[in-house]
This record gives C-alpha cells, structure tokens and sequence, in this order.
C-alpha cells in the first residue's frame, strides 16, 4: 500500500515539471490571413490590408471610376514613405492593384517595365528573333490616370505608452488635364501600454 | 616480499603515468582554441584549417564553431565559404527546439547547454552576411540581412532600441542603389539620431535632399557632415565630378567583448570589454592621405544593451523549479545532483568578433592603388606592427568600391 504523502511529492513533482517543460517549449501552426495581428505599435501586414482594401474600394465607388462605360487605364506611381519605419510601399499599391483588377473596372499600365519593354523591341529589329514572332509596336495602352500617394505617420511616447498614428493619401490625377479627380485617406491609431518588466 | 615491492613499484609508475596522462590532456588545446590563437596571430589558413576540423563536430558549441569560421574565412576574402559558415551558424541560432529537447535543456546547467548565441550574436551575424551579399552584388539578399540585424536588435531598453547604426548605414546604402530614396532617408536618419558624430550620414541625407530639390535642406546636412569630417574626403559641396568614383572601406576593429560570471548574482553572465590598442585609422590612396576612420558602431556596446535579462531571469527561474521538483521525488532526489546541472553561468562567446565597425570613405580617381593604413591608439600615436599595405586595389567608376578590412597586430608580417 503505497503512502499516501509519498504518492503527493510525486504527482506534485510531476505536474510541476511538466508544466515547466511544456511552457518552454514553442509550436506553430497556421493562421488566417485576415486574423487582426498585433505584435506592437509597428506597421504590420494588418494595416497594409485595411489600407489597401479601404482605398481599392473608394476608388471603385467613386464616380469618374463607376460610372465609365469601358474600364479606364490607371498608371501606379511611387506611394511615398514619410513614416520613421521602413516600409515596402510597392506592397500597398499591389495590394490596391489586386483588389481593383478583380472588379475588371479598371485596367493598369505598367510603366516600370518600359525599359525592359524597349529592349525587347529593340531585339526584335534586330533580325535576332523570328520575323513571324515579332510584337508590334503601337499598340500599348494610354494611361487615362495616374495613382500616387503618401504614407504618413506620427509616433509619441511616455515612459508607460506609447501611441503610432498612420496616414494613407492617395490621388488619381488625370493624365489628360491635370485634374485631380479622386482623393481619399486611411488613418490608423496604435497604442500600445508598456509593461513593467520588459521581458 | 619481493612480490610485494615489485605491486609497489608498478603502483607508483601506474600512478606516474596516470597523473602524466591528466596533464598532458589537460594542457592539451583543442583544434577550437588553436584556430581561436591563429586567428590572432593573423595566421588566417591555419586558423580556418583548425574551425574546419570543429565543423562537423555538432556538439553544444556548433554556433561558435561556425560564427569563428565565417569571421575566419571573411578576414581572409573567401566571402562564399564565410556566408555558408555564417548561415549555417544563424540556422541553428534561429532553429526552435523539441519540447523533449527544452526538457534537457532545461535541467542542464547554462555552461553545458547547446550555444544559441546571445541577441548581439545574431544581430552581428546578419550584419555580416548583409556585407557580403553586398560585396556578392545580391542587394535583395542584403536588404532582408540587415532588416533580420534590426529585428534581432530589438528588445532592448527604449533609448538603444534601434541604435545598431551599422545595420542602418548599410540597409540606406542598399535602399540607394536600389532607388528606393525614401526608405534610404529613414536609414540615414536612423544613423544621425544615434550617431550624431558620424559625417557619412549626414553627406548621405544632404545628397538625397538635393536630389529631391530641398537644397535648404541639403546645405544644412551638408553643413553637419563638413563640421564631423576635417578631411571632407566627399568633398565639400554636392556637385558630383564624374571622374571620380566613391571608395568605401568597412573597417573592423579590435576584439569584441567577452563573458564573464557576475560578481553579485554567480548564475548570470555579465558582458566584459576585451582591452584593445586601435582607436582609428589613416587612410593614403596613392601615397596621399584620404582621410580617418569614423566609429559607426561599438559591438561591445551592442552586447551591453541587448535585451535578454528577463528572458534569462526566467529561465533561470524554470530551472530552479525543475531542480526543486525532482528533488521533491524520492530516490530520484539522491541523483538530482547528478541529473541536474549547477546554475552556473554561461561565458562562452564568439571570440574573433570585432570591437567595432568604422567607415573610410572617399571620392578618388578611377584606377589601380596601393592603399596603406596606420592605426593610432588614443593618444594619436601610430601603432607598431599594425600598418597594412594593400597593393593594385581597383577602384572602378560606376560601381560601388567596398573593400572589407580587419585591424590586427602582425596581420602583413614584413
């Protein structure tokens, strides 16, 4: 007959160890690419979707975009990154490009591949490639608009918070009078309360 | 009797040739210690041959052996062998253990633990193998290095959070070659926050305003970086003479710091100085002095500041909780002692790391150079036996000129 203060130490001793054991051990798993993500009071990939999402469909309501017959052409300029992060802005504006190429109301015309796009034709005169193969040129797209914007942001902080402020502008200029005729922001607030102990 | 006294002799030449054994084994050094040696001797083959031998011992100390072997095999130019050496040591340091294995882990003592390196380790690192994926011409690749530097940087106390100034300088540099001036502004920005004295930043911001049409601005920042460099070897306005190229020397100085157990608290390790004479260098193009070295950044600053106390205190904490619980367990209790390892601290550490990180730059003539470079110590005094002499070094128009240099007694013997 086992004691019983014997058979105590021993399930009091197991239990302490595994509990040590298992919370130092990590794991990983999958996530769903719409879970919120809150690390910290960084930029994170939440907020480059809540951005992108928010402008993509202002663009889409908007009417100069709506209400068109034939989707118009749109050129993606450079979205400036005033923030203290380094931060891909190209990712946002991919984003946008995405969510706006889906609704098939808007076409993109790709400006950054022109040189590689002259190469090309460049290469073709050159009798290197098959005259039956060879692209034509006069066909590519006008740009009825360009998209640019900025992204902003103001950070404070104390000895216990701190607190991130985020700005998205963006503009689509008409490339045939100037006329800026869409404009919209997405602005983001981050607080974060820091601990005592910093682990 | 005679039976008697020959068992004494031979127990006394038995107990001879025991105690011979013991010490010769432990005067012995291990191929480890002898590369560790070499390297300082700048005997740099010799010291790669001895940290080649370790690598495929993949015992607790992996991570050094393999952080020793990219430093090693990057003193010496051979920049493909140190990135492999360099990664291999960053896997293992990044690799999550079992559940099973942080058991054992957790019941060793600090000293006989696998090594994971401590955060300055990993930050330092990616920095190096950002250096060479920019020597290698892969910009991607060294961009996503000294991005991983910075976040191994974190955790610290706020006013060093983000003050490895290397990292920053070279992630800007990265950014400009890529076009990408905003990010490049951040970076350079970053640098002046915590290196105010450092004049390569500030040339970097007026030169990017002045690209953006602030010239206002661009002549402030310009103003900062002729106040912070004497020799104002980038010249003293912005106008960019085509005929001259920008050469760059990464300049690694002294040893890095080392481990020792606190005074107070004997589980913990405390970070040291390693004592070193090198406080800058001079830099002759062609016979003609260029210009100083500037500090970009201290490494044994980076150790001193790095986050991990809590996380330390912590695991300390689990272990004493662990030892307590199998003591609590009859009969297991009686081993505890020798199941469970001391909580003595852990004062292993990358031992030819550098102490710290300076920049020579300036715009030279595109063409073939001697470059010479003498060190001073804190009183302005050159250094005997530490200057260096590098004969037809390139300098190539167009092209960024980097060349990656170590600072070390005897390193040109002759």
């Amino acid at each position: 007959m086992l004691d019983y203060h014997f058979t105590q130490k021993v399930v009091v001793g197991f239990l302490l160890l595994s509990t040590v054991f298992t919370a130092c051990a990590g794991s990983s798993r999958y996530v769903s690419p719409d879970e919120v993500s809150q690390f910290d009071d960084r930029y994170s990939e939440t907020d480059m979707r809540l951005m992108g999402e928010k402008m993509a469909q202002s663009i889409v309501a908007h009417k100069e975009i709506a209400g068109r017959e034939n989707p118009c052409a749109i050129g993606l300029l450079h979205i400036e990154n005033r923030t203290s992060e380094y931060i891909d802005t190209d990712a946002i504006a991919d984003k946008i490009m995405v969510a706006l190429l889906k609704t098939g109301k808007v076409k993109f015309v790709d400006r950054k591949i022109l040189d590689d796009i002259f190469k090309e034709y460049g290469l073709s005169s050159s009798g290197f490639i098959d005259p039956s193969k060879v692209k034509k040129a006069g066909k590519a797209l006008s740009a009825d608009y360009f998209l640019a914007g900025q992204l902003e942001s103001i950070h404070k902080e104390d000895r216990r918070k701190s607190l991130t402020f985020y700005r998205l502008s963006m503009r689509l200029t008409s490339t045939e009078t100037t006329e800026i005729v869409w404009a919209d922001e997405k602005e983001l607030r981050k607080k974060k309360t820091k601990g005592i102990l910093k682990w | 009797m005679k039976h008697s006294k020959a068992l004494k002799m031979f127990s006394v030449h038995l107990l001879l040739f025991a105690l011979g054994t013991a010490l010769f084994l432990g005067c012995a050094k291990s191929a480890f210690q002898k590369g560790q040696e070499a390297y300082f001797k700048a005997d740099f083959d010799k010291s790669i041959e001895y940290f080649e031998q370790m690598k495929t011992k993949k015992d607790k100390n992996y991570v050094l052996y393999m952080l020793d072997l990219g430093t090693a095999y990057f003193t010496a130019g051979d920049y493909y062998e140190a990135e492999n050496a360099f990664l291999a040591g960053i896997q293992t340091m990044e690799k999550d253990v079992s559940e099973a294995q942080a058991a054992v882990q957790l019941a060793k003592s600090d000293a006989k633990k696998t090594y994971t390196g401590d955060p300055h380790d990993m930050a330092m690192a990616h920095v190096f193998t950002g250096l060479l994926n920019m020597e290698l011409g892969d910009l991607e690749a060294a961009e996503i290095e000294f991005r991983k530097a910075l976040e191994s940087d974190r955790g610290k106390e706020e006013k060093y959070e983000g003050d490895l100034c290397l990292a920053h300088y070279f992630l800007g540099q990265v950014y400009r070659m890529k076009g990408e001036l905003d990010n490049a502004r951040i970076a350079f920005r970053n640098v002046t926050e915590h290196r105010p004295e450092f004049p390569y930043a500030w040339y970097e911001l007026a030169d990017i305003a002045e690209q953006e049409n602030l010239s206002g601005e661009a002549e402030t920042f310009l103003q900062n970086y002729r106040d912070k460099d004497n020799y104002c070897s980038l010249g003293r306005g912005l106008e960019h003479d085509p005929n001259l190229a920008d050469l760059t020397i990464v300049l690694c100085l002294g040893k890095g710091p080392m481990k020792k157990a606190d005074p107070f608290l004997g589980a913990f390790s405390q970070v040291a100085e390693r004592k070193y004479k090198e406080e800058y260098a001079e830099l002759s193009v062609g016979g003609a002095l260029l210009c100083r070295s500037y500090q970009v950044d201290d490494v044994t600053h980076q150790a001193k500041t790095s986050g991990g106390f809590g996380g330390e205190l912590a695991r300390k904490t689990a272990q004493v909780v662990a030892q307590q619980a199998l003591q609590a367990v009859p009969g297991v209790g009686l081993f505890s002692g020798l199941l469970l390892g001391g909580a003595e601290a852990d004062v292993r550490y990358w031992y030819t790391l550098p102490g710290e990180f300076h920049i020579i730059r300036g715009l030279v003539a595109p063409g073939n150079y001697s470059l010479e470079l003498k060190f001073y110590d804190k009183k302005d005094k050159e250094l005997e036996g530490y200057r260096q002499v590098w004969y037809y070094v390139p300098v190539r128009e167009g092209q960024s000129n980097i060349l990656i240099l170590r600072s070390m007694l005897g390193m040109q013997k002759g």
